[in-house]
C-alpha cells in the first residue's frame, strides 16, 4: 500500500508540473524572448457564436461598406464572388449593381488581347494589386494579406487550460476577436519597447510587438445610414464579422445543419440504447444466466434465480439448486463413467461446477430439473438415471 | 474465419447452390453473426467497430473530395477553398474528412491503450497485435500525407520537417530524402506523389484490417478478466445481435462527439496557419504537426545532444539522428511488446502493480503530447527528455521487471466466476 501511495503521489506531481509549468514559462519569457501576441484578444459577443449562431445581416452590410471604403484599397478579397453577397441580404439587382462598379480584366478576346469590362455576379472581387510583389512594394515591403481567409488564419493559441473549456463552451470566435482587438488595440508603445521604423505598436498583433499597417479606422471614418454609432469600436466589430463571413460563408448553414444532425443522432442513440438493452435482457432471461454464473469458490450455492422453464417444484425447493464447485476437491472424478456422459458432456458438467460423483448423487428432483434445463436435455438425466449411477460410482462400485 | 466449425445452413435453393461454389455468405455469417464473443466485454471493446466505421467515413468522404481536388502546387490550396465554398456540401465533406482523421486517431489510441490495459497482445494474440501496429503505422503515413494536400503553411513546413528526418540517416540519407521528395525540396512532385499514396494507403489499411479481424477471429477476443473462454455456451454470446447492438450504440455515441467537432468546432483540432497558402520563403514561427503526432514529435525533439564514442570526441550519433532513432524506436518498441511483457496474467485487473504503471505511462504519453505542442526550449525540453526516458523505461525495464516480481491478485477460475464475484 505504501507503494500505491507513492505512485499516486507521482501521478499527482506530474499533473501539478503540467499546471505549474505553463505560467512559469510565461514568467520566464517575460524576461527572455517574448511570446506573441503580447495580449490575449478581447472577447466580443458575436451573433454567429454558439450552436445557434446566425449572421447579423445589417452588421455584415456595414462591415462590407467598411471593406469597400477603407480596406479594399490595400486588401484583396479574391476568394469571394459578388454572387456570394446574397448572404448579406442583397437582391440580385443590387448585386449586379455592386459588381458593375468594379472593373474586371478578362480575355484574351478573339484578337488575343486582354480587355477590361464591368464585373458581373459570377466574378470574384478584383484585387487592388496585380500581384504580391506589387502589393509589397507599394506597402513598405509587407504585402497586405488577402481578407478571404484571414478570420480563420489568425487565431492566437488559447493555452492551457482554456483549450479544454472551449470544447464545452464551443468558443470558436478566436479569429474575429483577434481582428477586433487588433483594430482597437493601437496604442503608444510602453517605455523600453523598441518599435522598428515605420511600424506601429500593437500588443494584440500575432507575430511581433508592432505591425506595418497603421491604425486603419477611427471614429467617424465611415458613414452609416442605419443609425449605428460611427465609432471605432463599432467599425471594428462590423468589419470583423464581415471578415468571418468572408472566411466561412457556410458557417451558419453548418451550425443549423449541425443541430438537425445532432438531434437525429441523439434520437438514434436512445433507440440504439433501448434496443441493446432489450436484446441483452432477453439473453439473461433465456439463458438463465444466474445458475450458470452462480459459482462460488467456497462451494456454497449462491442464491440462484431458477430458470423460467424449470418446474415450480424447483422454485419451491428449500435449497436453491444443486451444490456446485468452481474447482474439484482434489482430483476430479471421471464423469464419463456414467453411461450417457461423453467427454464433451463431462466438460460441460465441469463448466457448470460438477466434478464429483458425490455431487450428482445428491441431486434431488428439483436439481435434476435445473441441470436438465441448463444442459438442454429433455429428461435425459432421469432417463439414464445419472443419480443412481453416480451413487454407485461414488461408493467406488462400477456402474452397469 | 472463425475458430471451430461453421453452423451456417443455407435456407434457399440459390443459397445452397452458391454456398457450394463461393461460400461468401457463410464467411460473413460465421464471422459476424454466429461468431462467439465473450459476454463480459465492456464498452472499451467497442472501439474496434468504431474504427472500421471511421475508416469507412474517411474512404467515402475522401473519394468525393478527390473528385474536386487538384494536386498541383499552383491550385491545390484554391481547389480546397473551392470545395469549401462552391461544391455542394463540399464544406461538410472536407470538415468530416479533416476531423475524421483526428477522430480516427482518438479511437485508435483508445483501442491501443485498451489492448495494453487488458494485455490483449499476449500469447496467443501476438500476430493480432503486430498487425494492429502495422495498421497504426500505415495510418500515420496516410494522415501525414493527407495533411500536406491542402497546401497550407503547416502542410508545407510539416512536410519539410518530416521528410528532413530521412536526411539524418548517415551516407544514404540525402539520397533517400531526394527520392522521397522527387527533388531537392518539397514541391510539385512531392505533392503529386503524396496525393497518389494518400489515395493508396487507405486501401492497404483496409487490407491489413481484414488480416487483423481474421487473426482476431482465430484466437477469439480477450475480455476484461483476461481469462480464456472455457465454456462457449455460458461465457459467450453470438456476435449478432449482442455485440452488433452494443457496437451500434457505441458508434452512435462516438458519432455524436465527432459531429460536435465537425459542426461546432471544425477548426479546433487544426492549425490556423493552414489557412495561409504554402509559402516556401516564409517559415512559420512554430512548426507543429497535427495533435495526434505530438507525443512522437516531443520524443523527436527531446534528443538535443550528440552521443559520443565512449572516452573520445568522436560523434557516434548526432542529435538529429538520435532524435529520429528515438522517434522511430518509440513505435518500433510496440512490435516487441508481447515479448517484453512476459507476465502470464493478461488483465491489469489482476496485476496491482502493472495497473499503476499503466496509468503513469498513459499520463506520460499525454504529457509528451502537450510538450510536443510547446516550443522546444527551456524547461519544456527537460520535461520532454524525462518523459521520453520514461517512455522507453516503461517498455524496456519496467515491463520485463514487473513480469518477474509482481504477485498477481488471485484469479477467478473462469469468466463466469469473475462476473459473479463482481455482480454477486
Amino acid at each position: 500500500m505504501k507503494l500505491k501511495s507513492l505512485f499516486t503521489g507521482l501521478a499527482a506531481a506530474a499533473i501539478a508540473a503540467m499546471v505549474a509549468v505553463s505560467p512559469a514559462m510565461s514568467a520566464e519569457e517575460a524576461g527572455g524572448t517574448p511570446h506573441y501576441p503580447l495580449e490575449h484578444p478581447k472577447h466580443v459577443h458575436w451573433s454567429f457564436g454558439g450552436p445557434f449562431g446566425h449572421w447579423d445581416v445589417g452588421q455584415l452590410q456595414r462591415g462590407f461598406k467598411i471593406y469597400r471604403e477603407v480596406c479594399s484599397a490595400c486588401h484583396a478579397l479574391s476568394r469571394v464572388a459578388f454572387r456570394n453577397l446574397e448572404d448579406l441580404g442583397y437582391s440580385e439587382e443590387q448585386i449586379k449593381t455592386i459588381a458593375a462598379d468594379y472593373t474586371v480584366t478578362d480575355g484574351p478576346n478573339g484578337d488575343g488581347e486582354m480587355y477590361d469590362r464591368p464585373g458581373v455576379p459570377a466574378d470574384r472581387f478584383p484585387s487592388p494589386f496585380p500581384n504580391k510583389e506589387a502589393a509589397a512594394s507599394a506597402n513598405n515591403g509587407a504585402a497586405p494579406p488577402d481578407f478571404s481567409l484571414l478570420a480563420k488564419a489568425r487565431a492566437p493559441e488559447r493555452g492551457f487550460p482554456w483549450f479544454i473549456f472551449d470544447v464545452f463552451t464551443l468558443y470558436a470566435e478566436n479569429g474575429p476577436d483577434y481582428i477586433y482587438s487588433l483594430l482597437t488595440g493601437y496604442q503608444e508603445a510602453p517605455a523600453g519597447t523598441e518599435v522598428p521604423e515605420g511600424a506601429n505598436y500593437n500588443p494584440y498583433f500575432v507575430s511581433g510587438p508592432a505591425l506595418a499597417m497603421a491604425a486603419p479606422l477611427s471614429d467617424g471614418a465611415v458613414t452609416y445610414d442605419d443609425g449605428t454609432p460611427e465609432t471605432l469600436d463599432q467599425y471594428a466589430r462590423d468589419v470583423a464579422a464581415f471578415m468571418m463571413w468572408a472566411a466561412e460563408p457556410s458557417l451558419v448553414e453548418r451550425k443549423s445543419l449541425g443541430f438537425k444532425v445532432m438531434a437525429m443522432l441523439l434520437l438514434l442513440a436512445i433507440l440504439a440504447y433501448l434496443t441493446k438493452k432489450a436484446v441483452w435482457a432477453g439473453l439473461k432471461e433465456e439463458q438463465g444466466t444466474a445458475p450458470a454464473m452462480a459459482l462460488s469458490s467456497a462451494g456454497s450455492a449462491v442464491s440462484a434465480p431458477v430458470r423460467k422453464a424449470a418446474p415450480k417444484k424447483a422454485a419451491a425447493a428449500s435449497r436453491s439448486g444443486p451444490e456446485r464447485l468452481s474447482a474439484p476437491r482434489g482430483v476430479a472424478d471421471d464423469l464419463k463413467m456414467i453411461s450417457g456422459v461423453g467427454p464433451k458432456l463431462e466438460k460441460t458438467l465441469n463448466g457448470l461446477g460438477f466434478w464429483h460423483f458425490a455431487q450428482i448423487a445428491n441431486w434431488k428432483k428439483a436439481d435434476i430439473a435445473i441441470v436438465d434445463g441448463e444442459l438442454n436435455f429433455k429428461g435425459r438425466i432421469e432417463r439414464d438415471d445419472w443419480v443412481k449411477q453416480a451413487k454407485v460410482l461414488a461408493k467406488g462400485g462400477r456402474g452397469q | 474465419m472463425s475458430a471451430g466449425h461453421s453452423t451456417y445452413e443455407p435456407k434457399t435453393g440459390f443459397g445452397k447452390w452458391m454456398d457450394e461454389r463461393l461460400p461468401l455468405t457463410r464467411l460473413v455469417y460465421d464471422s459476424f453473426v454466429a461468431y462467439p464473443v465473450p459476454r463480459n466485454l465492456n464498452n472499451w471493446y467497442t472501439f474496434g467497430g468504431i474504427l472500421s466505421l471511421m475508416l469507412a467515413i474517411q474512404l467515402i468522404t475522401g473519394i468525393v473530395l478527390a473528385m474536386h481536388y487538384a494536386a498541383t502546387t499552383g491550385v491545390a490550396f484554391t481547389s480546397v477553398e473551392n470545395i469549401m465554398r462552391d461544391v455542394n456540401y463540399g464544406w461538410l465533406m472536407r470538415r468530416m474528412h479533416a476531423n475524421g482523421a483526428s477522430f480516427f486517431f482518438i479511437a485508435v489510441y483508445i483501442h491501443m491503450f485498451r489492448g495494453m490495459y487488458y494485455g490483449s497482445y499476449k500469447q496467443p494474440r501476438e500476430v493480432l497485435w503486430i498487425l494492429g501496429v502495422v495498421i497504426f503505422l500505415l495510418m500515420m503515413a496516410a494522415a501525414f500525407m493527407g495533411y500536406v494536400l491542402p497546401w497550407g503553411q503547416m502542410s508545407f513546413w510539416g512536410a519539410t520537417v518530416i521528410t528532413g528526418f530521412f536526411s539524418a540517416i548517415p551516407i544514404v540519407g540525402e539520397s533517400i530524402q531526394q527520392w522521397l521528395l522527387g527533388g531537392f525540396a518539397v514541391d510539385n512532385p512531392t505533392l503529386n506523389r503524396f496525393f497518389s499514396l494518400h489515395y493508396l494507403l487507405p486501401f492497404m489499411i483496409a487490407g491489413v484490417v481484414v488480416l487483423h479481424v481474421w487473426a482476431l477471429h482465430v484466437t477469439g477476443q480477450t475480455n476484461p478478466t483476461g481469462i480464456e473462454v472455457k465454456n462457449i455456451r455460458k461465457e459467450t454470446v453470438p456476435f449478432t445481435p449482442y455485440a452488433t447492438m452494443k457496437d451500434a450504440f457505441a458508434m452512435v455515441v462516438f458519432l455524436i462527439v465527432f459531429c460536435w467537432f465537425v459542426f461546432y468546432l471544425p477548426d479546433y483540432l487544426g492549425h490556423p496557419d493552414n489557412y495561409v497558402e504554402a509559402d516556401p520563403l516564409k517559415t512559420p514561427a512554430h512548426i507543429v504537426p497535427e495533435w495526434y503526432f505530438l507525443p512522437f514529435y516531443a520524443i523527436l525533439r527531446a534528443v538535443t545532444f550528440n552521443i559520443y564514442l565512449p572516452f573520445t570526441d568522436l560523434v557516434l550519433i548526432n542529435s538529429k539522428l538520435g532524435g529520429v532513432i528515438a522517434m522511430f524506436g518509440s513505435i518500433a518498441v510496440l512490435f516487441f511488446l508481447p515479448w517484453l511483457d512476459s507476465s502470464p496474467v493478461r488483465s491489469a485487473t489482476y496485476r496491482p502493480l502493472y495497473k499503476q504503471f499503466f496509468w503513469i505511462f498513459a499520463g506520460v504519453c499525454v504529457m509528451l503530447g502537450w510538450l510536443g505542442s510547446r516550443p522546444a526550449e527551456g524547461i519544456y525540453t527537460l520535461l520532454a527528455q524525462i518523459c521520453t526516458a520514461y517512455y522507453f523505461i516503461h517498455f524496456l525495464v519496467i515491463l520485463p521487471w514487473l513480469s518477474r516480481v509482481e504477485k498477481p491478485r488471485p484469479m477467478p477460475a473462469s469468466i463466469a466466476e469473475a462476473v459473479l464475484s463482481k455482480n454477486g
